[in-house]
């Protein structure tokens, strides 16, 4: 793709719309410090589908959802969010942007001092004019969604990891948002609650028709529910189906699935 | 909050952590400080009661018109409103200007931690004499 490089950005030469694409990350480079994270990175995601990206550890797989969600601004390249450019906006500019996306960070970052009810209830207090009685049957509506019973006064120090990361799902979702974010579902997880939230983000994809884009290392079960891969490897991407990642010849994807087990059982997962 | 992504969080709902959280604090931070220094100098005045009426022997009206004649209105009293609420102003916007941009990991807020202590401490030093010299000068 040309770049120019008196103006410090990227074109875009395709252009949105890009098919069904929802965010477009353009030549993106970053670098912190001395290390350069990405080298003229870009990949797509599309509308409506649920995409993993997938790479070894510190590879930059949440960096580069924080891109998307404009947490961090890149050096260099465009990130697209349907028809809107985000890099060069404004952090004001960007709050409006982010009533569009929702992000599950991985830790859950929920408001330590507030409890369950409240985290979820905030952007609707925020941002909506709910009299009380609305949030709290909206907000309890997202708790039944995602599986959550009688935690309203519960502080976040007080629910167990799966818990934490439906709190966390279900305060990404209270707004309709039209593509989500996900950061490392399942970490922390045992197998039960993996399967658990793994079936409520299908259910969610599914029945709300988000975009979703999930970072992971558990290559089996992001598998089984991803529409696409993007693999991040040397600060780049390459994308495709789960049967176009797990037939790969590129011999960097065949050792990180070599490594992770899963070669052939991919397509099976999948 | 910044560990543990609570501040991007806030920013992921559409929600400025500065008018959110560090703006509060301050502005909490600049009102509290005269209220702390008002209690503390009354805790002052009460001490000195007790010392020299209880301890010392000293006539509690003595004390109390003593009291009343050697302390000014505008250098005592209002002085120690002003300087209170100045470094309260400063030590809440260090405070939370330097956890605000502090490294997400647990040696970013022990130094933030430090680092905010060490520059509240030195400012409300400067702070103090600069007002002082300028209380002097009748400003």
């Amino acid at each position: 793709m040309p770049v120019d490089m008196a103006h410090g950005r990227a074109p875009r030469s395709e252009g949105p719309p890009l098919g069904q694409s929802h965010v477009d990350v353009v030549s993106v480079r970053l670098a912190f410090g001395e290390r350069r994270v990405f080298d003229g990175l870009s990949c797509r995601f599309s509308q409506a589908k649920v995409s993993v990206i997938l790479g070894a550890s510190g590879v930059g797989k949440s960096t580069l959802l924080r891109l998307i969600a404009g947490l961090q601004r890149p050096d260099y390249g465009d990130i697209w969010i349907g028809e809107q450019e985000i890099t060069r906006l404004p952090e004001r500019e960007m709050l409006k942007v982010r009533k569009r996306l929702g992000m599950m960070f991985q830790g859950g970052a929920l408001l330590d001092s507030t409890t369950v009810f409240d985290n979820v209830a905030l952007p609707l207090r925020e941002h909506t004019r709910m009299s009380e009685s609305e949030v709290r049957e909206r907000v309890h509506a997202q708790f039944e969604a995602v599986g959550l019973k009688r935690v309203d006064d519960l502080l976040p120090g007080q629910l167990s990891g799966g818990m934490k990361k439906r709190a966390a799902l279900a305060r990404a979702m209270i707004m309709d948002p039209e593509i989500l974010l996900i950061d490392e579902p399942f970490s922390g997880l045992d197998p039960l609650a993996v399967r658990l939230i793994e079936a409520l983000l299908v259910e969610v994809n599914h029945t709300k028709g988000l975009t979703m884009v999930l970072t992971n290392h558990h290559i089996g079960s992001t598998m089984r529910m991803a529409d696409e891969v993007v693999f991040l490897v040397d600060g780049a991407a390459i994308s495709g189906t789960v049967k176009e990642i797990s037939q790969s010849s590129d011999p960097r994807i065949r050792r990180f699935l070599a490594a992770a087990g899963s070669g052939p059982a991919l397509e099976e997962a999948s | 909050m910044v560990t543990s992504e609570q501040l991007d969080g806030l920013r992921m709902m559409s929600i400025d952590p500065i008018d959110f959280v560090t703006q509060p604090k301050a502005f909490a931070l600049a009102l509290s400080m005269p209220l702390l220094s008002a209690l503390f100098i009354v805790c002052g005045l009460f001490g000195g009661y007790l010392v020299g009426v209880g301890v010392l022997g000293i006539d509690a009206g003595t004390y109390l018109a003593s009291l009343e004649r050697n302390i000014d209105f505008r250098n005592d009293v209002l002085g120690s409103i002003v300087k209170s609420l100045v470094f309260g102003a400063l030590v809440g916007l260090i405070a939370t200007w330097r956890g605000y941009t502090a490294a997400p990991n647990s040696a970013g807020v022990s130094s933030a931690t430090t680092g905010a202590v060490v520059q509240a401490s030195v400012a409300t030093l400067m702070f103090d004499y600069v007002i002082t010299a300028l209380w002097g000068v009748g400003l």
